[in-house]
C-alpha cells in the first residue's frame, strides 16, 4: 500500500499530537509543564489537516478547525510533506499568519515550550526500554491512545483506509486494555459515513477488544506480538460484530506506517 | 458439568510457537469466533459420523461438518474404502490416475455439466472461472454480490487487505443481494466490460441473516447475462450437493455457464471442481492452470463413491428434514423462553442469531459458548451443515443441551429477560 503525506499529516496532527489530551491528563509533571502557557495553535495545512491544539489550564484538546475555534497563533504550511518534516523534530519554518511572537517564545526552537512538552511525549512513547514498570504503564497507554485516534484518522481520510471505514456498520468499537485504559471508535452515517475517536470506555458497543494486560497491548501495537496470535493464545479477547473487528484490525496493519 | 479443555490449551501453545496463529484460518480461534475462547476445543482427536472428539476426550455433535466437507458423516466406510483401495493402486503418480475418467463421467453426469476441471480447493476454482470469463469475453470485470466469498485470492479481496494490491481490485462491481435492477442498470451500462456474475446461489454471508433468491431473481439474472454477453458463474462450493445433488443453479431452476463444487465433493478427501458447458471447453483448456496434487486418485476414487452415495439415497432430503428437526426444536424453546432466535437459510445449513438491541451478538456468543461447552458444536457466525449420518436421536441430544444451554444463558441475564 503506498504511503500518502496526506495521510500522514492527518495522522501526525489528530494521533500524534492529539494523544496530548491523555498525556496532559495522566502525566502529571506534563500537566505542570503545559500549565505554565494558555495558547491555542492553528495548524493550517495545504491540502491537508485543518485543526487546533488548544491547551488550556494544563489540559488539552485538539480538533479540526472551524469558524467557532479561536487560535492565537495560527501556522501555515504549503504542503503536508513539510508540516510532516515538522512534527518529525526537523528544522522547518512554517509562515506564521498569526502571533509571530508567541511562536517565536513557545516553539521557535528544540528548546522552547511547545516542543519540550511534545518532544517529551514522543520520546516516552518511543522508548523499549523502560525505567520502572509505571513509565512502560504510560508509554503503552498513549500508544493505545494514538492507536485509536490514528484509525480514526487513517479510516477518515486515507483512500485505501476508506475500505474499512466504509465497510464497518454503524455503532461503537470498544477498545481496551483491561483496568488500564478504554477508548472507543463510533461509525456513524453508513458507507459515506465516518469514525469519531472517544478517548473514553464505550457504553453501548458493538464489538468489543481488550488487551489482557499492558504487554500483550504494547507488543501488539508496536508490531513485536501480532494480533491474531495474542487472540489465538487468550492474550487479546475480541467479541461482538467481528466484522467490526476485522475492519478495525485492517486499519491497524496500515497504522504503523503512520505512527512510529 | 460442562467440558475443559487442558490437553487442547497445552496443544495450542506448542502450536503457536511452530505455526502462525497456533491454528489460522477459519478452523483457527480469530477467523473461527471462537468466542470466549475458553468455551472451545481446537484439536480433534478422532470424528466418525455427526461426532468429533476432541484431544481431551470431549465428545461434540458437530453442526460445522469441517464447514461443509463432512456430507455423508466423518470416516464413511464405503468413501474410505474406495479410498483405500485406490491408495493401494496408485495415488501421486507421473501419469494421471485412470479413476480421474471415472469421477469426470458421473461429476458432470450428476450436475448436467459437459466438462469438469479438478484442482484441490475452492479458491483454486473460483480463481479458475473467473480466468475462464475473462479469456472467452474479453472482457475485465467482475460483478460481485454483496456479503459475498469467494476464496481468499486477492482478485476476491478489498484493498485494505494485507498483501493486496489496490491495482488487483480494480476490475470489479458489487451489486446488492436480489436487486435485480441495479443488475440491470449495471449491464446496462457497463455490460461491455464486465466478463462475469459470479454469487452464490442464496446468500449465506457471516454476521447476517441468510437469505434466499426473491421469486424470479435467477431466471431475471440468467436472462441479464445472456443478453449482455456476460458469463454467470454459480458458486456452488458450500451450498453444493446439499440443496440438489445436480447443482444449486438447477435447484433454482437454471444454468449456470459455470459452477463450482469443492467441500462435499468427496466427504473431506481433497478435491475440487470447476464444471462448465460446452462452448466454454476451449477456453478452459488454453489456459495454463495445474498443481502438483490436482491429479491425485485418492480424493477421485473418494469423490466417486460420495457422488454415488449421495445418488443412490434421498441424500438432499434426509440432510433437509434434520436441519428442520434441529431448528424446529431449537425455535420451541426459544420462544418458550421468550428469545428472540432468528433461524435463515436452507434448513440444511441453517444460520442462527439471537437478536439483540444493540446488534454486538453478545447473548448469541454466550448461548453458542454454553452449547459448545456441552457437547454440541455450533458457532456464532457462520451457516451451519446437516449431513447424511445425522440422525433423529442425535438431533433430539442436540435440542435437549441446546436448550439447557439456552436456559442458562437466560438465568445470567435477568436485566434482558424478566
Amino acid at each position: 500500500m503506498a504511503y500518502s503525506e496526506r495521510t500522514q499529516a492527518f495522522v501526525n496532527l489528530y494521533a500524534g499530537i492529539g494523544v496530548l489530551e491523555k498525556y496532559l491528563e495522566i502525566d502529571e509533571s506534563a500537566r505542570e509543564l503545559a500549565k505554565q502557557h494558555n495558547v491555542a495553535i492553528r495548524f493550517l495545512v495545504k491540502d491537508g489537516p485543518d485543526g487546533v491544539v488548544d491547551i488550556k489550564d494544563g489540559a488539552c484538546k485538539v480538533y479540526p478547525y472551524d469558524e467557532e475555534s479561536k487560535a492565537n497563533i495560527v501556522l501555515y504550511f504549503d504542503s503536508c510533506k513539510k508540516f510532516n518534516r515538522l512534527v518529525a523534530g526537523e528544522d522547518v519554518m512554517p509562515i506564521p499568519l498569526k502571533g509571530l511572537f508567541k511562536v517565536l517564545k513557545l516553539m521557535a526552537k528544540p528548546d522552547q515550550w511547545f516542543n519540550v512538552l511534545t518532544g517529551n511525549m514522543a520520546d516516552l512513547m518511543r522508548k523499549t526500554e523502560f525505567a520502572d514498570e509505571a513509565e512502560k504503564k504510560l508509554s503503552v497507554t498513549l500508544a493505545f491512545y494514538a492507536m485509536t485516534l490514528g484509525a480514526v484518522a487513517l479510516g477518515n481520510v486515507d483512500p485505501i483506509a476508506q475500505h474499512a471505514m466504509r465497510a464497518t456498520v454503524d455503532g461503537e468499537v470498544a477498545l481496551g486494555i483491561r483496568d488500564v485504559a478504554y477508548s472507543t471508535i463510533l461509525k456513524s452515517g453508513g458507507k459515506d459515513g465516518k469514525f469519531t475517536a472517544i478517548l473514553a470506555k464505550s457504553e453501548k458497543p458493538r464489538a468489543i477488544m481488550e488487551f489482557a494486560d499492558i504487554d500483550t497491548a504494547g507488543g501488539v501495537i508496536n508490531g513485536t506480538l501480532d494480533a491474531m496470535t495474542a487472540v489465538s493464545t487468550g492474550r487479546l479477547e475480541t467479541k461482538g460484530h467481528m466484522l467490526m473487528l476485522d475492519n478495525f484490525n485492517k486499519l491497524a496493519a496500515i497504522l504503523p506506517k503512520y505512527l512510529s | 458439568m460442562t467440558y475443559t479443555y487442558n490437553k487442547n490449551v497445552e496443544l495450542m501453545m506448542r502450536a503457536a510457537k511452530v505455526v502462525p496463529n497456533g491454528v489460522y484460518g477459519h478452523l483457527g480461534p480469530a477467523e473461527g469466533c471462537m468466542i470466549p475462547m475458553s468455551a472451545y476445543p481446537f484439536f480433534v482427536s478422532k470424528a466418525k459420523g455427526s461426532e468429533m472428539w476432541d484431544v481431551d476426550g470431549n465428545r461434540f455433535i458437530d453442526y460445522m461438518c469441517g464447514y461443509g466437507p463432512n456430507i455423508l458423516g466423518y470416516c464413511d466406510p464405503e468413501v474410505d474404502a474406495a479410498a483405500i483401495d485406490q491408495m493401494k493402486k496408485a495415488n501421486c503418480t507421473t501419469l494421471c490416475a485412470d479413476v480421474m475418467v471415472d469421477f469426470a463421467e458421473l461429476l458432470t453426469d450428476t450436475v448436467k455439466k459437459d466438462w469438469a476441471f479438478f484442482c484441490k480447493n475452492g479458491g483454486d476454482v473460483t480463481s479458475l472461472a473467473v480466468l475462464v470469463a475473462r479469456f472467452y469475453t474479453g472482457k475485465p470485470k467482475i460483478v460481485f454480490v454483496d456479503n459475498y466469498y469467494h476464496g481468499v485470492a486477492p482478485w476476491t479481496q478489498r484493498p485494505d487487505t494485507p498483501g493486496t494490491l489496490e491495482d488487483d481490485c480494480k476490475n470489479r462491481y458489487q451489486v446488492r443481494w436480489n436487486d435485480v435492477e441495479q443488475v440491470r442498470q449495471l449491464f446496462e451500462e457497463h455490460g461491455n466490460e464486465i466478463a462475469c456474475f459470479i454469487s452464490t446461489p442464496y446468500m449465506h454471508g457471516n454476521f447476517i441473516d441468510n437469505e434466499m433468491p426473491a421469486e424470479g431473481y435467477w431466471q431475471q439474472i440468467r436472462d441479464l447475462c445472456t443478453k449482455h454477453g456476460i458469463l454467470l458463474i454459480i458458486d456452488d462450493i458450500r451450498c453444493g450437493f446439499r440443496l440438489d445433488t445436480s447443482g444449486s443453479d438447477h435447484y433454482f431452476g437454471i444454468e449456470a455457464d459455470l459452477i463450482t463444487f469443492c467441500k462435499a465433493l468427496a466427504n473431506g478427501y481433497p478435491v475440487s471442481a470447476l464444471c462448465g458447458k460446452e462452448f466454454l471447453k476451449g477456453a478452459v483448456a488454453s489456459i495454463p492452470y495445474t498443481g502438483s496434487y490436482w491429479l491425485q486418485g485418492i480424493p477421485f476414487a473418494a469423490g466417486v463413491a460420495t457422488l454415488n452415495k449421495l445418488r443412490n439415497t434421498d441424500s438432499v432430503g434426509h440432510m433437509k428434514a434434520m436441519g428442520e428437526r434441529v431448528c424446529a426444536g431449537l425455535a420451541k424453546t426459544a420462544k418458550e423462553l421468550k428469545v428472540p432466535l432468528h433461524i435463515s437459510g436452507s434448513p440444511s445449513m441453517f444460520y442462527l442469531r439471537i437478536a439483540d438491541e444493540l446488534g454486538n451478538f453478545l447473548l448469541h456468543q454466550e448461548w453458542i459458548a454454553e452449547c459448545v461447552k456441552r457437547g454440541v458444536f455450533i458457532t456464532n457466525h457462520h451457516n451451519h451443515f446437516t449431513n447424511m449420518s445425522l440422525t433423529p436421536e442425535l438431533v433430539d441430544e442436540t435440542i435437549t443441551i441446546a436448550s439447557e444451554a439456552m436456559e442458562v444463558m437466560v438465568k445470567n441475564h435477568p436485566e434482558v429477560f424478566r
